[in-house]
């Protein structure tokens, strides 16, 4: 009898901690996540503009590693624009504020390897918790 | 003469492009909620707001990816996406709407101006109509616009479970905020 109220227990205290655990949980990190797809901006746009609803129920929610040119740099907001070659449309990278230091060496026109999290597209397509990839 | 002719011309051309420059946008605008209670906060931010103003017609609009909010919590994020706002079917968020009272504001002059807006707010596949008090910011030809308001959550069919209600708000605050610049 004594076990079983012993086990009863370990079992709440064990739920509990398992509780606290997942609610305080962060929300995932790009940092820490390997890219689901590596793809141009060219070629991720061209994917947008073809079907807007199979290219999100490919990306959104993904991690993704984008190449290209970057287009724009604002410090102050932490967003790097690339370039599509369409001047209608871009892909606006929304960085991590701690790493938006990176950002201040890097220049329009330049190439560049950005990770982030797509969230879908606006007129831009948009990546959120976005970071230099260590690829460049 | 001729060259003189055509000077002129290009003057008038350049002026008319100048002054037909009546629309500003931005990227990287701020919306930020509140709809916690006093049992728990639940605050939403995205910063990849775009925004379009045209100051000739009073003309302003918003969107926003539901998917773009980011919380404390990530579970928080996933009931936000999956349980109450469903991401996946209905992605954007829209506001379509006119600046009512557009003489009051004299976009040529620094200063901080109030802006009665009226339009379409889109969320959860729901339209419905608002009236917002904002203001208009005008600080050297650049325009910035803030707005803050409330939203009741049943009126855009968001549904709170029992188990949930004394920690998630039935009404919502909403905050506002972008920096536009001129559409080239």
């Amino acid at each position: 009898m004594k076990r079983v109220i012993a086990i009863v227990l370990i079992a709440i205290v064990a739920g509990a901690i398992y509780g606290i655990y997942l609610y305080n949980k962060k929300p995932t990190d790009t940092r820490d996540e390997k890219a689901d797809f590596e793809i141009t901006a060219v070629e991720l746009m061209k994917e947008f503009t073809t079907s807007e609803e199979a290219a999100s129920k490919k990306y959104v929610d993904k991690v993704i590693l984008v190449s290209g040119t970057i287009s724009e740099i604002d410090l102050a907001t932490a967003t790097l624009i690339i370039d599509t070659t369409d001047p209608l449309t871009a892909i606006t990278c929304s960085f991590y504020k701690e790493e938006a230091s990176a950002l201040s060496h890097k220049k329009s026109g330049e190439a560049v390897v950005i990770k982030g999290k797509c969230t879908g597209k606006l007129t831009d397509i948009v990546l959120n918790n976005c970071i230099l990839s260590n690829s460049n | 003469m001729i060259r003189s002719f055509l000077i002129v011309c290009l003057m008038v051309f350049t002026t008319a492009v100048v002054s037909a420059q009546t629309r500003f946008f931005t990227k990287t605008g701020t919306i930020s909620f509140k709809a916690g209670t006093p049992v728990e906060d639940i605050d939403g931010v995205n910063k990849s707001v775009t925004s379009v103003i045209d100051i000739s017609t009073g003309q302003i609009e918003f969107a926003v990816l539901i998917k773009g909010f980011e919380f404390k919590r990530g579970l928080m994020q996933e009931h936000f996406n999956e349980n109450y706002m469903e991401s996946d079917k209905y992605p954007k968020a829209i506001f379509k709407g006119k600046i009512e009272d557009l003489s009051k504001i004299n976009f040529k002059k620094d200063g901080t101006y109030k802006a009665l807006v009226k339009g379409t707010l889109e969320i959860h596949n729901v339209k419905k109509d608002v009236e917002v008090v904002g203001t208009i910011k005008v600080t050297e030809g650049a325009i910035s616009s803030e707005a803050s308001f409330k939203i009741l959550l049943e009126d855009y069919k968001i549904e709170i479970p029992g188990a949930v209600k004394d920690k998630i708000s039935p009404t919502v605050e909403i905050q506002t905020a972008c920096d536009y610049k001129a559409l080239k």
